[in-house]
Formats: structure tokens, C-alpha cells, sequence
């Protein structure tokens, strides 16, 4: 089953073309890595995706339907880059309060918070926590309706590497739970562990879409790191 | 319409904590202080003049401090995309910014009501005078506030800056208060097309001055807000935020 179907789809802001003309889709259990470097338009896809921007042109379909249409908006789980949660409630509050926002029956608020691991400082105020654990309370807040489709911009950025590894872990557990999974990110060696196939952007365009191995072997390079910068040297 | 109630309640905890919040019920303390003053210097009826000079430094400070703090608040979530989660996941995003709305509008009242309260212990004690007629008052703020901040929140769904918006709204609140005596003025006009401008003008601006209540305070008019005005009242601010969320829910891009 396809989950997403992006077709022909481009954006523009003012003069500046952002994505041109991409095609692709996303089958239901897939994780989906899309790398780029920075103003590739991985923001702009993904943004497109759970509706958040609308196409300039061609069409975005996620469980068939728009992503803006109401009965697509509760399946879908959705992490902005640089996460920046409101500073003056605590966790626990914030997911309650996303359990009334989202009309989900039976808030698991502690729960989740448990699931996240940051149980600890859940009456904390967010002003007072870490980079790492705002990600980690975003990725909470995904979880509170249960979404079938989780779309995540570049959530490794600004995180240490405990923060990474904790991110790394959290996006395996959500795969583990049989969630489609898209994400964005600079860091390819956590593209390389995490994603069943990428997406390789570049000034707009797709250039590559499909398995990690494959991508390597036709660039003959030694690693994902090796074959990414063949493809955006133009050494191919 | 639950989540409204949620994201309202969130909103007055939220800005409870809010250090500029701790700042406008400072502002309060300084201005009723100085009505207590002025009322001394007053000629007329001391109690009155300082429940009438009070109500209105209250409304002034309490109205846009918090619309401030409304349209700030806003455009911060704005900026950092906190919004995106809420516009992403719920069935109706738009219930977020009537959410938001409402919250403050508690905000406001619950402002007014700290305020009046400490002015009515004042004059009870200061002046020996149960001035109960302020009490209805704090509602003539509080529908104030609903018109002004319903306009608001339809200028943040236009304007990409909180300092347009905000300069927009103050101008609103000012022009809105001389809205009769400029229906008055505008109707010696002979020109039918001037006329028509200007009530277009008239009926497009909130009517502010039916809520002046400082001034019926000062004269002892004890007949409070009339049925009439709050039921127009209500009815402007709900048609402000119909507009608002209507424009937020036709934004091409978030």
C-alpha cells in the first residue's frame, strides 16, 4: 500500500525555484532518508508532504487523499527542524495538552514520556531542559495520536552525540512499531543505519531515489559519504 | 471545541510565567497609585473620580498589555514553527489560533478582575464607599477586549509582522473609541459618496465609545453596559475571528 504519492511536484518562492518537478512515493513500513545539502529543498519536500506548504504544481497525495484534508491530518506524525517547544509549560503539560488538542480518548501522557526517556524532568519547565530532550519531547508529541506516517526534518540537528545516538534509537523503536517513516538529514552515516532507501536532492532536484547499496556501487564509491559527494561534484 | 478550551487553558498557564505578564500587573500597581493621587487632586467627588480615573488607566494598561502579549505571543510560534505541530496533526488547525484567542481573552479578564478588585478594597477602605457599579465594568473591559483582540487576530492572518499588526490594532483602539462623534461629524457630509465612505467606515470600525465606562463612573451613572452594546460587542468579536480563521485556513503556505 502507498502511503504517499508525490507527483510532478514543484515549488516556487518569488523567483527562486525550490523543488522542481519531483516524482516519487513511500509504501506503508518504509523508512525514507532524504539527503542534500543545505537549500536542496529537503525542508520544502518535506514540508509539502504533510501539507504545511502547497505545491506550486503536480499534487501530494498521503493515504490517497490531501494532506490538509481532516481525516489525513490525524495520521499524520510530523517533527519541524529545530524544534523549539513553547519555553514556559512543563513536558507533561505539553503532551496533555496535545492529548486534549488532538481528541485523543485516553491521554498517555506518562507513558510516553517514559517511552521518550524524560520522565524524570517532566515537571520541569521546557525552558530548562537540553536540546536533546526538547527533541526528544517532540518526538512524545508525535506519538500522542499514534500516527500511521511519521515525517521528520532533520532531527539529528544541533544534538551531541548522546542526543544523536537517543535520536537514532527513538526513529528504530518507531520503525519497530511498523511506522512509514520520511526523514531529512545532513548525516549520512545515520541516513546509512536508519533508512530502507534514499532520496538524494540536489538545487531542487531528485538525483537519486532507491536502495543505499545500489547508489554506492553504480558511483563506485566506498561508502554513502563517498557516493553522495561523487553525485554532488557532478563526478558521475 | 474541547481543544479550544485546552489551548485556551494552556495559554493563560503559560503567560502566567511570562515575565511580561509580571510586568503589566506592575504597570497596574503604578497606574492605580497614581489614580489615587489624582483623585486628590481632584475637585470633584474623590471616590468617584478614582474609580473613574482607575477604570480607565486599567483598561488602557490591561487592554494593550495584553493584546501585546497576544500578538507577540503569535508571531514567536510563528517563527519558531511550534504551530506547525498543532496546523500538522489536528483535524482543524484553525481551532488552534480561536484557542489561542480565547486564552487570552481569560488572560484579559482575569487581569481586570485583580485590578478592579484591588480598586474596590481601596475605596472601600480609603474612601469608605461600596462602589459595586465598577464590578460590571470589568465585563465592559472584557468585551472591549474581545472586539480589539478578534481584530488581531484577523491582522495575523494578513500581516507577517507583529509590529504591523500591533500598530494596526492600537490604531483601531484609539479610532474606535471616537467612532460616534465621528458618525455625528460625517453625517453633516452633502456628499452622497463621502457619506457612504464614511459609514462604511463606521460600521467597518469597532464602536468602542459605547464602552466607555470610565466616564460614566465619573458622573455616577450606575446603568452599566446596556444589553444592546454587549450583544454588538460579542457579535463584532465573533465575526473577527470567523474572518481569522477563515484566511488561516485559506494560507497557501504556514
Amino acid at each position: 500500500m502507498r502511503v504517499a504519492e508525490i507527483l510532478g511536484v514543484s515549488k516556487v518562492f518569488g523567483e527562486k525555484v525550490a523543488v522542481k518537478d519531483i516524482s516519487f512515493s513511500v509504501s506503508e513500513r518504509e523508512c525514507v532518508g532524504v539527503i542534500g545539502l543545505n537549500g536542496a529543498g529537503k525542508t520544502t519536500l518535506v514540508s509539502m508532504v504533510v501539507g504545511l506548504l502547497s505545491p506550486t504544481a503536480g499534487s501530494v497525495k498521503v493515504f490517497g487523499k490531501s494532506p490538509r484534508s481532516p481525516e489525513v491530518r490525524g495520521k499524520i506524525g510530523y517533527l519541524p527542524e529545530l524544534f523549539a517547544p513553547p519555553p514556559r509549560l512543563t513536558p507533561f503539560e505539553l503532551v496533555r495538552l496535545f492529548c486534549g488538542v488532538l481528541d485523543v480518548g485516553r491521554c498517555r501522557a506518562e507513558h510516553l514520556l517514559e517511552l521518550v526517556g524524560i520522565m524524570d524532568v517532566k515537571d520541569k519547565l521546557i525552558s530548562k531542559l537540553s536540546k536533546g530532550m526538547k527533541q526528544r519531547l517532540g518526538i512524545a508529541l508525535v506519538l500522542v495520536a499514534d500516527p500511521s506516517f511519521v515525517v521528520l526534518d532533520e532531527p539529528f540537528t544541533g544534538l551531541d552525540p548522546l542526543g544523536r545516538y537517543e535520536m537514532k534509537e527513538m526513529i528504530r523503536e518507531l520503525k519497530n512499531r511498523g511506522k512509514t517513516i520520511i526523514f531529512s538529514s545532513h548525516i549520512l552515516q545515520d541516513v546509512d543505519e536508519l533508512a530502507d532507501r534514499i532520496i538524494v536532492m540536489d538545487r531542487g532536484n531528485v538525483v537519486y531515489n532507491g536502495l543505499i547499496g545500489d547508489f554506492v556501487s553504480t558511483l563506485s564509491a566506498e561508502s554513502l559519504e563517498d557516493a553522495f559527494l561523487k553525485s554532488v561534484k557532478g563526478e558521475v | 471545541m474541547w481543544s479550544v478550551l485546552y489551548i485556551a487553558l494552556m495559554t493563560v498557564k503559560e503567560e502566567i510565567r511570562n515575565k511580561v505578564f509580571h510586568l503589566i500587573l506592575f504597570i497596574l500597581v503604578v497606574v492605580v497609585s497614581f489614580s489615587l493621587y489624582l483623585s486628590k487632586l481632584s475637585v470633584s467627588n474623590p471616590a468617584l473620580a478614582f474609580g473613574g480615573f482607575s477604570l480607565y488607566f486599567v483598561k488602557i494598561t490591561a487592554v494593550l498589555g495584553v493584546l501585546s502579549s497576544m500578538l507577540f505571543g503569535l508571531y514567536a510560534e510563528r517563527e519558531n514553527k511550534t504551530y506547525h505541530l498543532f496546523v500538522v496533526q489536528s483535524h482543524y488547525p484553525f481551532l488552534y489560533i480561536v484557542g489561542r484567542f480565547l486564552g487570552y481573552n481569560l488572560l484579559l479578564l482575569l487581569t481586570t478582575t485583580v485590578s478592579i478588585a484591588s480598586v474596590y478594597l481601596l475605596e472601600l477602605t480609603l474612601f469608605e464607599v461600596d462602589l459595586w457599579s465598577l464590578w460590571m465594568y470589568a465585563l465592559d473591559i472584557g468585551v472591549v477586549f474581545f472586539m480589539i483582540s478578534g481584530v488581531a487576530l484577523l491582522f495575523y492572518t494578513i500581516f507577517s509582522t507583529p509590529i504591523i499588526s500591533l500598530v494596526l490594532c492600537i490604531a483601531t483602539f484609539f479610532v474606535g473609541h471616537l467612532s460616534t462623534s465621528f458618525y455625528i461629524f460625517t453625517s453633516h457630509y452633502t456628499a452622497t459618496v463621502s457619506r457612504l465612505f464614511s459609514k462604511v467606515v463606521y460600521f467597518l470600525i469597532p464602536n468602542l465609545s459605547l464602552f466607555s465606562s470610565e466616564l460614566a463612573i465619573l458622573h455616577d451613572n450606575t446603568n452599566g453596559v446596556s444589553l444592546s452594546a454587549f450583544a454588538y460587542g460579542l457579535s463584532y468579536g465573533l465575526t473577527m475571528v470567523a474572518f481569522a480563521s477563515f484566511v488561516f485556513c485559506s494560507w497557501r503556505d504556514y
